[in-house]
């Protein structure tokens, strides 16, 4: 189902905290909210799922306004950052609540609901943990039973808010790789919301990039990242580098966006070795230019000629690779 | 090589020894002398004691006004708690605060002062009058008083729970399709149950053994408003220690039963 979202503005006492958004998200996708914490990407989030009232604005699901919808009559899935299970239920009963909660005439019988809730158990593969209580799992499997929660009623979108932010690093990657997959199996229309640009990269098809209240750019991962619409969008989507042109001007560039050199060549500037840190399957060399205080990183594959028995100190040269005028803000 | 991280509070042995030593000064052995004092007498005697139809009144008085205030507090404190805990408002605080009054105020005074006003022609109960009914001198304004005085256990209990609940897990159920009353029913009585039973069976046990603000509002006239710890004051007045230990016993015992039912209530809802 498609998600429309027109003129959507939202204040907290003086604070605007949406300001004129629209958005179209297509049937099926599952698109990414990223911006830094206070952009309003989670308020955007609530008022999709009804949580939260718009000052101005509608939300229409596949053509049908909804803006007038109580929470429960829309039909979303919600995945909250701290679970929000209910704890004096065991994971069985959390993922029945939905079912057993429609109305009488509506209500399916506790042998459907319970074939219901081993089929969703079996797909976020925690069906072994169906007479456990919340707080006997783990924070990923919290999460797990919170999607299986949330998917029992067939909601036609679901919403997942900061979803993977309390776990830990393993477990995050882990569970956003399937989230990803599982979304391919079910090709439900989803929004999830993060502060984590590796994150909407890896799962999302579509990236929202927002900022103080505005969206700053919508597009493809590759897009975002190769083609950012601001500075703004530059600076969020990973580390960059300024290098001062004189009169003002400057180039931005990624750190990996660098050719180096242990001989001077043409175009090339000389800097010196300030720092350099293996990382795995690349290195990190950090760099200070003559004329200007803001270092420079770059980053090579482990191999890279220029390092072979470089020290602290040295002298390295180096050229961003995005030389280009176009380039230059 | 496994070191056991010692304790906060040291010595299991020290600690266990000051509990049964502090337990048995201030509670088992003034408790067991009652035993011992009631235990001379025959059960003949005791049936005796018990049975008189003046003590049955008392008894069903005292045990039914106290169950009324608890209910009631059960429910007039759940509200409270919910106010205090959901919504923040201008003078919040102060009434949070006052909550803990009718702890600190002697409960003589709250008697006195709820006497003043709720009898036949006093502040509120003139309106009562013109009603055709009484509340100072009769049943109700004998649950009143301990209602009063009863209040702040049902809150203090719920709050902390209450405040504990996040406001997601409401939301999460309101996305799945659960009305407000659905959530309530589903959600936040099976997560507030077990500290409410704990305020109600304070508030009971408390409204049970009240003496002091109940006097003046009770009327206290024999077979009608009359409550069993002003009887056993009655006996005592009369050198009847026999009397006034036996009904000590009673009331105990009644008291010590329908606590252990409600811990056990409280136990089978606590699942782990």
């Amino acid at each position: 189902m498609s998600i429309e979202i027109r003129n959507v503005t939202k204040h907290f006492g003086a604070f605007r905290a949406l300001n004129d958004i629209n958005l179209d998200i297509r049937s099926g996708e599952l698109v990414a909210l990223l911006g830094p914490s206070g952009c309003g990407k989670t308020s955007l989030l609530r008022i999709i799922a009804g949580l939260e009232t718009p000052d101005t604005g509608n939300i229409v699901f596949h053509g049908e306004d909804v803006s007038q919808h109580d929470v429960r009559d829309r039909n979303v899935g919600f995945v909250f950052q701290h679970y929000a299970l209910f704890r004096h239920m065991t994971v069985f009963d959390n993922v029945a609540f939905g079912l057993r909660m429609k109305p009488k005439g509506e209500r399916p019988s506790e042998q459907q609901i319970a074939e219901r809730v081993h089929e969703l158990l079996n797909m976020v593969q925690l069906d072994w943990l169906a007479d456990r209580y919340p707080e006997q799992l783990s924070g990923g499997q919290r999460q797990r039973i919170a999607l299986a929660r949330a998917l029992a009623v067939r909601p036609k979108v679901l919403l997942l808010d900061e979803p993977f932010g309390a776990l830990d690093a393993k477990v995050r990657k882990e569970l956003r790789r399937w989230l990803a997959r599982l979304h391919e199996e079910i090709n439900l229309t989803s929004v999830f919301v993060t502060h984590d640009q590796e994150e909407a990269m890896e799962v999302a098809d579509r990236i929202v990039v927002m900022n103080k209240g505005v969206i700053e750019q919508i597009g493809a991962p590759g897009e975002v990242y190769e083609k950012p619409a601001s500075d703004f969008v530059y600076h969020f989507l990973g580390d960059s580098n300024r290098l001062h042109l004189g009169e003002d001007r400057h180039l931005l560039f990624r750190p990996h966006e660098v050719s180096l050199s242990r001989l001077a060549m043409e175009e090339h500037r000389a800097a010196q070795v300030r720092d350099i840190r293996p990382l795995g399957a690349i290195t990190r060399v950090t760099l200070k230019v003559d004329d200007q205080e803001e270092l420079i990183e770059a980053e090579v594959v482990k191999d890279h000629d220029s390092l072979t028995g470089l020290s602290r100190g040295e002298t390295l040269f180096f050229k961003p690779k995005v030389w280009d005028p176009q380039a230059t803000r | 090589m496994s070191r056991r991280i010692s304790p906060v509070i040291p010595g299991f042995g020290l600690t266990l020894g000051y509990t049964l030593v502090y337990l048995s000064l201030l509670v088992l052995i003034p408790l067991g002398a009652m035993f011992v004092h009631a235990a001379q007498l025959s059960w003949d005697q005791i049936w005796n004691i018990v049975s008189a139809p003046r003590v049955v009144a008392a008894l069903k008085l005292s045990f039914s006004t106290a169950l009324c205030a608890a209910v009631l507090n059960g429910v007039i404190g759940t509200l409270l708690a919910w106010v205090l805990v959901r919504y923040t408002f201008p003078g919040r605080r102060l009434i949070d605060a006052m909550i803990d009054l009718p702890f600190a105020l002697p409960t003589a005074v709250a008697g006195i002062a709820l006497t003043a006003l709720y009898a036949p022609a006093g502040l509120v109960g003139q309106f009562a009058t013109a009603l055709g009914f009484k509340i100072a001198y009769t049943p109700l304004g004998i649950t009143l008083a301990l209602t009063f005085v009863t209040l702040p256990f049902v809150v203090r209990t719920i709050q902390p729970v209450l405040a504990d609940i996040p406001r997601e897990v409401e939301e999460a159920a309101a996305c799945l399709g659960a009305k407000p009353f659905q959530i309530f029913r589903h959600v936040l009585v099976p997560a507030l149950l077990p500290a409410w039973l704990t305020g109600f069976a304070l508030a009971f046990a408390r409204g049970v053994g009240e003496y002091g603000s109940v006097i003046f509002i009770a009327g206290n006239m024999p077979m009608k408003t009359e409550i069993l710890p002003l009887l056993i004051m009655v006996k005592l007045d009369q050198y009847d220690y026999h009397g006034a230990t036996t009904i000590g016993v009673l009331m105990l015992v009644v008291s010590f039963i329908l606590l252990l039912l409600i811990n056990l209530l409280q136990r089978r809802i606590e699942r782990p």
